[in-house]
């Protein structure tokens, strides 16, 4: 265990690379300006002692000089630790974003098409934000306390070796083992204040949306009362979180004046058996006063390392998977011809999905296939589209095997409708022109036509150029779907794949888009996937689907 | 002449005047107020330039027209006089000239205190002033804190004498056992009180924040209540949902940290300077004056980077939220061949906005290090000084030690404040915006009950703010029992009339007169007893199907539940579910569009109201469905009126009446046939869809001679 979290820690950490030199600056300044404010402190006392001519010759006015100059480099090595350290963050957020994204890359459709995938992204996009915590706020300032305790205790210990004992004992408590007692109970607290936190935002969310039913139906005070009640019992959860933060905030402070008073006490002892001198009692105190700041700094993050190297191995898991399709580069690039499904099996885990599918789906025309949900038909569709590869028979397209077709080429030849439509932050125009960046605006109306969605799109005060932020409350399903199938008919690839295109849609607007498919269907092939007979009636080949196998055909 | 001598006069008292600001021992206001006195009578010009100086419109304008001044201005002018004087009374050592100030001082106090009388504020309150009235049941917490953070600085200071009297009497070589266990009798319980303070000011100030944020969410709440069905007007929906969900979370720094620290970094230089005037006034003096300088080094910064702030702040973007979206449209992006593109928008994305970012975080640093400069720098000044004075020998080595420890406490409490006042700016942000809401006025809320349901419609009229009207002298009655259609295209005003009868939005203009009363006069509990509006995207809440079914009717049966499911032709659908048991998500997110609408149409007729309007309320079922549930609402007709908004001319067909608006105007009102005949534009729009749906049907024709082939 503890081996592997080392293996963990030392590959993030090279996962730092290029950017270890600024990070060890950030650890040098910062330490540095540690130094140099615990040195106005330390070199004051030194004047002082020769002052009063407890030590004579202390050059006084050039230790007051010192002083000053001290108090002037402190901000100034701050400045530059803090610039140093946020250049750090951001750099390493975009490295581990590009790093991740291009794995991610490789992997997609297959990894991210399993059910779990919405738990996995945003478990890797919240871990990457930990793990930039980790190196730009944790392990930086964790470095400079150590370093500078060190420095500390050499120091103080070189007036007397007990009084260094002290001082590490001290360092420890604060830096060390106040945070970790601080820790475990602070998970608890936290979690429960976040379940609370999250059930009243989300109870309040949906009193907002769901204003108008609560106000026509009458529930206003009974729902207010509700609302009121997960208040308090949010805002109770955040104040035992804040009461256990005060305690541990408190008791930092206490320690740090207790052992302040032990050196002081012990240094005077010592000065009293005549072991060292006056002056170093006073300075030892003065020094241990002096130096908590980095571990007082380090015990309030007081990140729970276990979460950091749990997000940490995640993110490496995922680094290491190797993509499941990979994608083919130097094989055919080739015409669209059709498409035949031979003997085609597919199994998820140990589940069969599909078995013994024969289809072939003719250059032009649309075939169309029902069955209940689970019945495969998706399932079918993503194998025709080489999200995974199948287990059984082949997949041939105009011919040729699909695994030994160049992945951008077929993705050329292919376009796929999902059932639902992923929409980016953006423009209209910007959505629908993703599948061809460079169609012109009149292409782009075409295509919306096609799919029903230009009037909506129209009557938008900003028309193609609305973007979706400014859609108050969004889109429907039903637009978003047209949206979704505008961007497939301005790809133009000559076989387009649907899955429920209409499932969304009044029959007036099924009519209007069952129109155009029509028209698109002389040039190109379509596979039209749909529970509804009116949306069927489209097809010239009807493919029933039952359990993972297609039971009949129909043609009108 | 006589004119040039008031003028004369009138410079005198001016410079004597801003002389009394400079010198503790002569009065001020007097002067000003013969200054005043003498240019109105010498110059017109001058005249108009005094009054026109902040000066004159803050301290002495409203004094002049009605003898009296606010009673802040009046608490800061003796302030500022008693801090001058009490600065000067320190500065001279002779005995004579103390007095005289202090007879100068007594006299402004009997001054402004009984001959000046006391005028209310009358200025419109800001929102900080706002948020202090939110705080008034929780200020006695935000005292409280204050007063224990003060309590821990006594503490500290009390550690550190001991400390000091401690190393003197080890210096002095008379250090004996006594002492010790004296000193350890101190140390330990000041410790405890300082532990209990920290512990205590801290749960006090979130309990004040808590209680705050308690308070805001339900006024909000109760705001968007008050303001009904109309709250669209005031904020967008996604703005109230950020401003009470987030903003509201963003006053904890606000109130927690920024305000008490407020205080208490004004209580704590001042303390600290009382403490260290009975070591060494100079020192206390030096060390007092530098604290300004931490508050004026941040104005100074912010005036100079405010406007470059400004100018790069638009350009934040959350880059979280950019990847994420990457993440979960990778499949789309994929299936486009647009992943590598994106890709690299990405990372020039990341680039350009760590380079903004890093502009401004430089601007951000380089105003805590002037703040760190001022503080650091001050403390050593202090430290040198009384080093200094040791060195002299005017204090002692306790008393130095004592001044080394304790200076940099007067400068901390301030950073603190400058850092917190960052963590606090979205914070007054958001309650400014808060404050917006809470103060928009409310419509007007009628008290009567409804008496009868007809509806009698003269010359109603509509206008969304700003923009053309939707609609337009609307004259017409839709009798109780009656059936009708609302149709025309999109934007021709038929979802503004849904909700104008629905008693959604008040301010028409015209008259709506439900059984006989004016609807705007109408109670909303009698609204929403008797009319109900379904429209496309109802909302359904999280819970169960039972949950949301008994919105519409608290206590209803199981069988009538059922029943209207299956109305509304989603009984066989529960059947494969838990039945009435199966949960449905926040939004009904688990449902498709379909089947909240029609669980959205179970409820409506469950709630059995006399009037239903129905705004697309079917727009995402399936034609067989829909006409099966179209029949079910047509039963309701003659017992209920129904009101139909559609833009699907075959289910408007089967109304008894229908009504065809254009671009917020009555073209036409009859059933269809008539319409068909009569109304062109009724008959255009019913032709153009049925050509379009007639596809369909033509090939439904050619189903029924299907050939069945199996595989």
């Amino acid at each position: 265990m503890l081996k592997n979290r080392l293996s963990v820690m030392v590959r993030l950490t090279a996962l730092v690379g290029k950017l270890l030199p600024v990070l060890l600056a950030a650890v040098v300044l910062g330490t540095l300006g540690y130094l140099s404010a615990s040195s106005i402190l330390i070199f004051s006392a030194h004047a002082l002692l020769g002052a009063v001519g407890s030590t004579p010759n202390t050059p006084v006015g050039a230790f007051l000089r010192v002083v000053i100059l001290c108090a002037v480099a402190r901000g100034f090595l701050r400045y530059f630790e803090q610039l140093a350290g946020h250049h750090m963050a951001f750099k390493l957020l975009a490295v581990l974003r590009d790093k991740v994204f291009s794995v991610l890359r490789q992997l997609a459709p297959a990894r991210l098409e399993q059910q779990d995938q919405g738990a996995l992204i945003s478990t890797i996009t919240h871990d990457i934000e930990l793990l930039e915590v980790f190196y730009a706020h944790t392990l930086a300032p964790a470095a400079i306390a150590l370093i500078v305790s060190v420095v500390m205790v050499a120091y103080i210990g070189a007036q007397h070796i007990l009084l260094g004992f002290v001082a590490a004992l001290a360092y420890i408590s604060v830096g060390v083992v106040l945070p970790m007692m601080n820790t475990r109970g602070r998970k608890r607290r936290g979690d429960a204040y976040k379940d609370s936190y999250g059930q009243a935002n989300s109870f309040l969310l949906e009193s907002l949306y769901g204003l108008p039913e609560t106000l026509r139906y009458g529930r206003a005070q009974s729902r207010k009362a509700e609302l009121e009640r997960l208040s308090n019992d949010m805002e109770s959860q955040q104040l035992a979180l804040k009461r256990f933060e005060a305690k541990n905030a408190a008791w930092t402070d206490t320690a740090v004046l207790a052992f302040s008073g032990a050196v002081l006490f012990i240094g005077l002892l010592l000065y009293q058996n005549g072991t060292i001198a006056f002056s170093q009692a006073l300075v030892a105190t003065v020094a241990m006063m002096s130096a908590f700041g980095p571990v007082v700094a380090l015990s309030s993050l007081s990140n729970d390392l276990t979460h950091t190297v749990a997000a940490g191995e995640r993110v490496l898991t995922l680094l290491d998977t190797a993509p499941e399709t990979p994608e083919v580069q130097t094989g055919l690039t080739a015409a669209y011809q059709g498409v035949r499904c031979e003997d085609v099996g597919f199994t998820y885990g140990s589940r069969r999905v599909l078995q013994n599918i024969n289809l072939s789906i003719p250059k032009t025309g649309i075939i169309g296939i029902c069955g209940e949900s689970g019945s495969g038909k998706t399932t079918l569709l993503k194998l025709i589209m080489r999200f995974w590869d199948v287990r059984a028979g082949r997949i041939l397209v105009s011919e040729d095997d699909i695994r030994r077709i160049n992945t951008k080429s077929l993705r050329e030849m292919e376009g796929y409708v999902t059932q639902e439509t992923f929409l980016f932050e953006g423009t209209l125009l910007e959505n629908i022109r993703l599948s061809r960046p460079d169609a012109t605006i009149s292409e782009v109306k075409k295509a919306a036509a096609d799919a029903g969605i230009h009037d909506f799109i129209c009557q938008l005060p900003k028309g193609y150029h609305t973007h979706l932020g400014e859609l108050g409350d969004g889109l429907s399903a039903g637009e978003r779907q047209r949206i979704g199938l505008a961007r497939a008919l301005l790809h133009g690839a000559p076989l387009l794949l649907l899955d429920e295109p209409t499932s969304n849609l009044d029959s007036l607007n099924e009519a209007l888009i069952l129109k155009s498919l029509n028209q698109a269907a002389g040039s190109r092939s379509l596979v039209l996937i749909s529970h509804r007979e009116s949306t069927l009636r489209a097809a010239q080949a009807i493919y029933g689907m039952k359990d993972g196998t297609l039971t009949t055909v129909t043609y009108s | 002449m006589k004119r040039l001598i008031y003028l004369a006069l009138g410079f005198l008292f001016v410079f004597l005047g801003a002389l009394g600001v400079m010198l503790p021992f002569l009065p001020t206001t007097p002067f000003f107020l013969a200054a005043a006195f003498c240019l109105a009578r010498g110059s017109e010009r001058f005249h108009r330039w005094f009054i026109g100086t902040k000066l004159y419109k803050r301290y002495l304008g409203d004094y002049i027209k009605t003898r009296a001044m606010a009673g802040r201005t009046k608490a800061k002018i003796l302030l500022m006089v008693s801090a001058l004087i009490l600065t000067g009374c320190l500065l001279t050592g002779s005995l004579h000239a103390r007095i005289a100030m202090g007879l100068v001082l007594l006299g402004h106090y009997y001054y402004f205190l009984f001959r000046i009388k006391t005028v209310p504020s009358a200025k419109q309150a800001s929102p900080s002033k706002k948020l202090l009235r939110l705080l008034r049941g929780t200020r006695k917490h935000l005292v409280l804190t204050v007063l224990c953070r003060w309590l821990a600085l006594l503490c500290n200071a009390t550690l550190i004498w001991d400390f000091a009297r401690l190393l003197q009497k080890g210096f002095e070589a008379r250090l004996e056992g006594p002492d010790v266990i004296h000193a350890v009798l101190i140390f330990l319980p000041t410790l405890l009180v300082r532990f209990l303070c920290i512990k205590k000011g801290t749960e006090l100030s979130h309990r004040a924040a808590a209680d705050v944020k308690k308070t805001l969410r339900a006024e909000i709440y109760d705001k968007l209540l008050h303001l009904g069905l109309s709250y669209h007007d005031t904020a967008s929906s996604a703005a109230v949902v950020q401003m009470s969900v987030e903003g509201v979370e963003k006053l904890q720094v606000y109130i927690s940290a920024y305000l008490p620290q407020l205080y208490y970094s004004l209580a704590a230089p001042v303390t600290l300077f009382i403490l260290f005037a009975s070591v060494d006034l100079h020192i206390a003096l030096v060390l007092l004056a530098c604290v300004p300088l931490i508050p004026l080094s941040l104005v100074l910064i912010r005036r100079i980077a405010g406007k470059m702030m400004k100018n790069h702040w638009g350009q934040y973007t959350d880059l979280g939220k950019n990847f994420l979206e990457s993440l979960q449209g990778l499949t789309t992006l994929k299936i486009y061949n647009a992943d590598g593109k994106r890709h690299r928008e990405m990372n020039e994305n990341a680039e350009s906005f760590r380079k903004v970012t890093m502009r401004v975080l430089r601007m951000q640093l380089a105003s805590v290090t002037f703040m760190d400069l001022f503080a650091y720098g001050a403390t050593a000044l202090g430290i040198s000084l009384a080093v200094s004075a040791a060195a002299g020998g005017r204090i002692s080595l306790g008393a130095c030690v004592f001044v080394l420890l304790l200076s940099s406490e007067f400068f901390l409490p301030l950073r603190m404040l400058g850092s917190y006042f960052h963590a606090s700016m979205s914070g007054i942000a958001a309650a400014e915006q808060i404050f917006v809401l809470l103060d928009s006025p409310e419509p007007k809320t009628g008290i009567r009950e409804i008496e009868g349901f007809d509806i009698v419609l003269a010359n109603c009229g509509f206008a969304y703010e700003g923009a053309r009207d939707a609609l337009k002298n609307l004259s017409l009655a839709f009798p109780f029992g009656s059936f009708t259609a609302v149709v025309g295209e999109s934007g021709s005003g038929k979802s503004t009339l849904a909700k104008i009868l629905a008693g959604a939005l008040k301010s028409y203009s015209g008259s709506v007169k439900i059984g006989g009363t004016e609807l705007s006069q109408l109670a909303d509990s009698s609204t929403a007893r008797h009319i109900t509006l379904t429209e496309h995207n109802a909302y359904i809440f999280k819970g169960t199907l039972a949950d949301n079914l008994a919105l519409g009717c608290p206590g209803a049966s199981k069988q009538a539940m059922i029943d209207a499911l299956k109305k509304a032709r989603l009984y066989e659908f529960i059947q494969t579910e838990d039945g009435l048991d199966t949960p449905v998500s926040e939004r009904g997110a688990n449902l498709s569009g379909g089947q909240r609408q029609r669980l959205a149409l179970a409820r409506a007729l469950l709630h059995n109201a006399d009037i239903y309007v129905f705004d697309e309320a079917t727009s995402g079922i399936d034609a067989d469905n829909e006409a099966l549930i179209l029949a079910s609402l047509a039963e309701l007709a003659g017992r209920k009126t129904v009101i139909l908004v559609t833009h699907r001319m075959k289910l408007a067909q089967k109304a008894r009446d229908i009504l065809v608006l254009k671009e917020g105007v009555v073209m036409d009102f009859g059933p269809h046939d008539t319409l068909y005949r009569r109304c062109g534009y009724y008959a255009e729009l019913f032709d153009a869809q049925n050509d379009l749906e007639r596809l369909a049907e033509t090939d439904k024709e050619e189903l029924t001679c299907l050939k069945t082939g199996s595989l």
